[in-house]
């Protein structure tokens, strides 16, 4: 009888994380808008920008599934190290603008409803000389 | 080719005043554009549009700026707005405050390389580009479009001359700077312009030779003139 309301505790809990209290993210889908003069890597995996480049950016959040997340929610890119990478947002939803500004590593913060769910890694390195 | 540098920059003038579209370079994210600004004399950015358009007249975002010199870039197009439609301020700002850095509306070029500039406003990317930075290793002195290694002047000739800041593959550098010139021999050749001009006037005064001599980012240059009876 004891353990009746434990039981109906995990039971619930577990049913509520499987209907999905907050939106179920899988990964960051990045694509990238625009062709920078130098080169650099954009995935989901890690980036790489050099120093002075911007790249103009769309990102979606994706299910465990590779669906995109269906729900409203609130995507946020947030570099951890301001001056590594610069990441502010465009004029048009889901885009953002990313852009070295000093070498080093960093990570980019992926917040869903203000819930961080992901860190992408960041290297940004100085331009190779001409 | 000053001809055709006067009409672009009437057009680019006009598009600005009139308000016939964004004006200057397109941004790559389409919603406006950069329009370059000279800021000193010294731009040859601004040379023989035959009328002064330093600090409002605007043009296209030169191929290559040289490093050490100065330009001011203004946006001009879509802009974030706040929850009444009112639109924000949009700033130009350089990416890496280690290529460029910003004094008041100035931009100085500290660093060879690529480098973008971003039309911020609230937070929020309106719009960049991106131009090339140089390291100047000489300098170019033409007239009228002409080299000018040497220059030989018949009594009574005086002669316009523009310098340019060039880069190791003789290519040409934007950017403000301040030249100077000086005669080596005043009672042959004088030389005049206006302070830290890139463009100067040179006068024979009496039958000889002379070197004119210009300086500019702790580089020089001396061009033999020949003043002829």
């Amino acid at each position: 009888m004891k353990k009746l309301p434990t039981a109906s505790f995990l039971a619930a809990s577990a049913l509520g994380l499987l209907s999905g209290c907050g939106p179920d993210y899988g990964y960051l889908e990045v694509a990238q808008l625009t062709a920078p003069p130098l080169a650099v890597s954009l995935t989901n995996q890690g980036f790489s920008v050099p120093v002075g480049i911007a790249v103009g950016i769309s990102v979606d959040a994706m299910d465990s599934q590779g669906e995109p997340v269906d729900e409203d929610y609130t995507l946020r890119l947030l570099s951890m190290n301001a001056s590594v990478l610069g990441v502010a947002p465009g004029l048009e939803d889901g885009t953002y603008v990313v852009f070295g500004t000093g070498p080093g590593t960093t990570e980019l913060a992926v917040e869903l409803d203000e819930e961080r769910v992901d860190h992408i890694p960041v290297t940004v390195l100085l331009q190779q000389a001409p | 080719m000053d001809s055709l540098r006067t009409l672009f920059s009437l057009v680019a003038t006009s598009a600005l005043l009139f308000g016939c579209g964004p004006l200057g370079t397109g941004g790559e994210l389409s919603n406006g554009g950069f329009g370059y600004r000279c800021t000193s004399e010294g731009d040859p950015t601004c040379d023989g549009a035959g009328w002064d358009y330093l600090g409002t007249g605007v043009t296209y975002m030169p191929s290559a700026l040289a490093v050490g010199t100065r330009f001011a870039v203004d946006y001009d197009g879509e802009a974030p707005e706040d929850e009444h439609g009112a639109t924000y301020a949009v700033t130009v700002v350089p990416a890496s405050t280690r290529m460029v850095e910003r004094s008041g509306s100035e931009l100085l070029v500290t660093s060879p390389g690529h480098i973008a500039l971003l039309g911020f406003g609230n937070g929020i990317v309106a719009d960049f580009i991106h131009f090339r930075a140089a390291s100047p290793t000489g300098i170019f002195v033409e007239q009228d479009g002409i080299s000018a290694a040497s220059l030989s002047l018949p009594s009574g000739t005086v002669r316009a001359v523009r310098a340019t800041l060039i880069d190791e593959e003789g290519s040409r550098l934007a950017g403000g700077a301040t030249f100077a010139w000086t005669s080596s021999d005043e009672a042959v050749v004088q030389v005049s312009a206006a302070y830290g001009d890139n463009e100067a006037t040179v006068s024979p005064v009496a039958a000889g030779q002379a070197t004119i001599h210009v300086e500019v980012l702790g580089l020089s240059l001396d061009v033999p003139v020949e003043v002829t009876p």
